[in-house]
């Protein structure tokens, strides 16, 4: 293994212990960039050979334009060079600090967090997918409330149909029963069989003469 | 269907001008009867929609309760035989004569197993027109196509029910109603060819009774047509003579001065020294060609004109007793004195009643048309007033649906039998 991959693996490390995992290395530039699933953390690591204080603050100024792409910037410097260095600067970029040497890596520095905002047009395409799945949700419920609305009135004109079907027979009863209340109709089988025929069939000729009537028309 | 079956299912429907008299033979002497009207509720009218889905047209002894404002009555409240006749595209009539239909065999539908339906006798106007007997045979198929209550129907002329149920077979008929009056000659069967008939009626004794009170100052009552008719059969007099009543009535004013009470409301009319004007209602129902009706012709009451309806003609002003001796005359000779034996008169506008004290100068319509014919030589007359004058149509069509047998089928020539809709 390498001196630079053995430093890198021990600034992995430490970011392991935060709970960073590697998603990238970028060999010829030295940037390491790790993630935790929620934030994004680039970390330019300055190597023993090249390290001296001017390209530490070079790095430092050259970081910071890089910091509006992740949550956190660091720079791993060795730590001979950067117990040295004045932390105010650092402090006032956001930048954190690793120092390294031959057996670890710890943090000097802590680097501020970003809660980045998504560019314009990524919010854009989100509104959209949001918007979108919001105007689904909500088809998706209109057909179901249309459907229930459906089966309701389906329902209501059902029992509408039976409640006139069974008024119309109440009333039906109503008069059949109250009919017979009032005027009891006799049972004509019981006039013919006892005679007991109203006075204006009794004895009347024209019986007679209209029961004739199919025989007078042929 | 046997014959037993038939002569148990018997179901009468007479459509008079004024009421409607049905019911099956079960009934025995008196059918119901109801007026016969139809209103057709307001459907736009707030109350309709508070109250929901109305029906088109209301029929039957409720139709009061429906009743909204009296200035829509004379368009919504339709008497569809008011003249006996109906125009053949007069819907709402017709509309009403299915609704009453109806109404009056559900009425009395039974609830027994094996029951398949009536056998419907109807019984309409002498004068009525072939199309009338068409209409009325489609409005009885769609109810039976409905409603599964008609076995079978007919439909007889009023006057030779009326001849069955006084169980006549040779006689003259006179039935008059609200609209007008037919003389039918009947020997066994009418004679079609004698008929005769007036365009006057009860409906003309309200229009002199509406005048009268428009004279003695309840000119506001007399556009009620329900109040008139009261009026006129509480005050309503036949006069033996009338110039002799007049007279009579302007000599003593106090015997004819009345006070009519309205049932049922506060109403009270009060006739004085205008009593006397009680013969002209009476009169006018026989003969409304004296002088006295000319000056009520001038001021607007309208005179009962000849007009055609159908293929038939209804004379406006021949007397009575001159329309009985022309269609009698139109029979055969030898048939004559036998039609002459039995005159029978038919219907609500013959009921005149003589107060009790009156009788020198009042009449019934019996003594009414003797005395006519009389003074036109015929001495021997036999005129009978019907018996329930009301029910006897509704009788005669229970005797004629029991005694027709069932197997006889409708003619159109002959115009008789049992038309089937199965």
């Amino acid at each position: 293994m390498s001196l630079s991959r053995r430093i890198i693996h021990r600034v992995e490390k430490f970011f392991l212990k935060q709970g960073f995992n590697p998603t990238g290395y970028d060999e010829e530039l030295g940037e390491l960039v790790l993630s935790n699933g929620r934030d994004n953390v680039l970390v330019k690591v300055i190597f023993e050979d090249d390290a001296d204080k001017t390209l530490l603050y070079e790095e430092l100024a050259s970081i910071v334009e890089k910091a509006s792409e992740y949550n956190m910037v660091y720079i791993a410097a060795p730590r001979a060079l950067g117990e040295s260095v004045e932390t105010a600067s650092f402090m006032k970029k956001g930048v954190g600090l690793i120092l390294y040497d031959d057996y670890s890596a710890d943090e000097k520095i802590p680097a501020r967090t970003y809660r980045r905002t998504l560019a314009k047009q990524d919010q854009e395409v989100i509104r959209v997918q949001f918007d979108e799945k919001n105007i689904r949700r909500i088809e998706f419920l209109i057909r179901e409330l249309s459907e229930r609305i459906d089966s309701l009135e389906k329902a209501y004109f059902s029992l509408l149909r039976e409640v006139r079907e069974i008024k119309s027979l109440l009333e039906k009863r109503t008069m059949i029963i109250e009919k017979p209340l009032e005027k009891p109709p006799g049972k004509v089988e019981e006039y013919v069989e006892s005679g007991d025929l109203p006075s204006f069939l009794r004895d009347n000729p024209w019986i007679e003469i209209l029961s004739k009537r199919p025989e007078e028309a042929i | 269907m046997s014959e037993a079956y038939k002569r148990t299912h018997v179901f009468g429907m007479d459509y008079g001008t004024s009421f409607f008299k049905y019911g099956p033979i079960s009934l025995g002497e008196t059918p119901e009867i109801i007026e016969n009207r139809g209103y057709f509720p307001d459907k736009d009218a707030i109350m309709t929609r508070i109250m929901g889905e109305g029906k088109d047209v209301v029929v039957g002894k409720d139709l009061p309760l429906y009743l909204e404002a009296r200035e829509d009555l004379p368009s919504r409240l339709v008497y569809p035989f008011r003249n006996g006749i109906i125009e053949k595209n007069d819907n709402r009539a017709w509309q009403v004569v299915e609704e009453i239909s109806r109404m009056a065999l559900r009425e009395y539908v039974p609830k027994e197993e094996g029951f398949n339906g009536f056998y419907v006798v109807a019984s309409l106007s002498a004068v009525a027109p072939r199309y009338m007997y068409e209409k009325l045979f489609d409005i009885y198929r769609k109810i039976d196509s409905d409603e599964h209550v008609i076995a079978a129907a007919t439909i007889i002329p009023q006057p030779l029910a009326v001849a069955i149920s006084h169980k006549v077979p040779t006689s003259v008929v006179v039935e008059s109603g609200h609209g007008n009056t037919q003389i039918t000659p009947i020997s066994r069967y009418p004679i079609r060819t004698a008929i005769i008939a007036l365009n006057r009626g009860g409906g003309d004794a309200n229009s002199i009774t509406a005048e009268i009170l428009k004279d003695s100052g309840y000119g506001d009552l007399a556009k009620e047509e329900t109040v008139v008719r009261q009026v006129k059969e509480q005050i309503g007099l036949v006069p033996r003579n009338l110039d002799e009543a007049i007279r009579f009535g302007k000599d003593n004013p106090d015997k004819l001065a009345t006070v009519i009470n309205i049932p049922g409301t506060r109403l009270k009319i009060t006739l004085e020294d205008n009593g006397w004007l009680r013969f002209l209602i009476g009169e006018y129902i026989f003969n409304p060609n004296h002088e006295m009706f000319q000056s009520y012709f001038a001021r607007g009451m309208p005179k009962p004109g000849d007009v055609k309806v159908g293929d038939t003609f209804f004379l406006g002003m021949l007397d009575m007793s001159e329309a009985i001796i022309q269609s009698v005359e139109k029979c055969p000779i030898e048939l004559q004195p036998y039609l002459y034996r039995q005159i029978i008169l038919s219907g609500g506008n013959f009921e005149w009643k003589v107060p009790h004290g009156l009788e020198n100068i009042c009449v019934n319509s019996v003594d009414k048309i003797k005395i006519m014919l009389n003074e036109k030589g015929l001495s021997n007359a036999g005129v009978i007033m019907a018996s329930s004058p009301k029910y006897s149509v509704w009788r005669g069509c229970i005797v004629y649906g029991y005694a027709v047998p069932e197997g006889f089928k409708w003619s159109w020539d002959r115009m008789e039998g049992w038309m089937s809709f199965r």
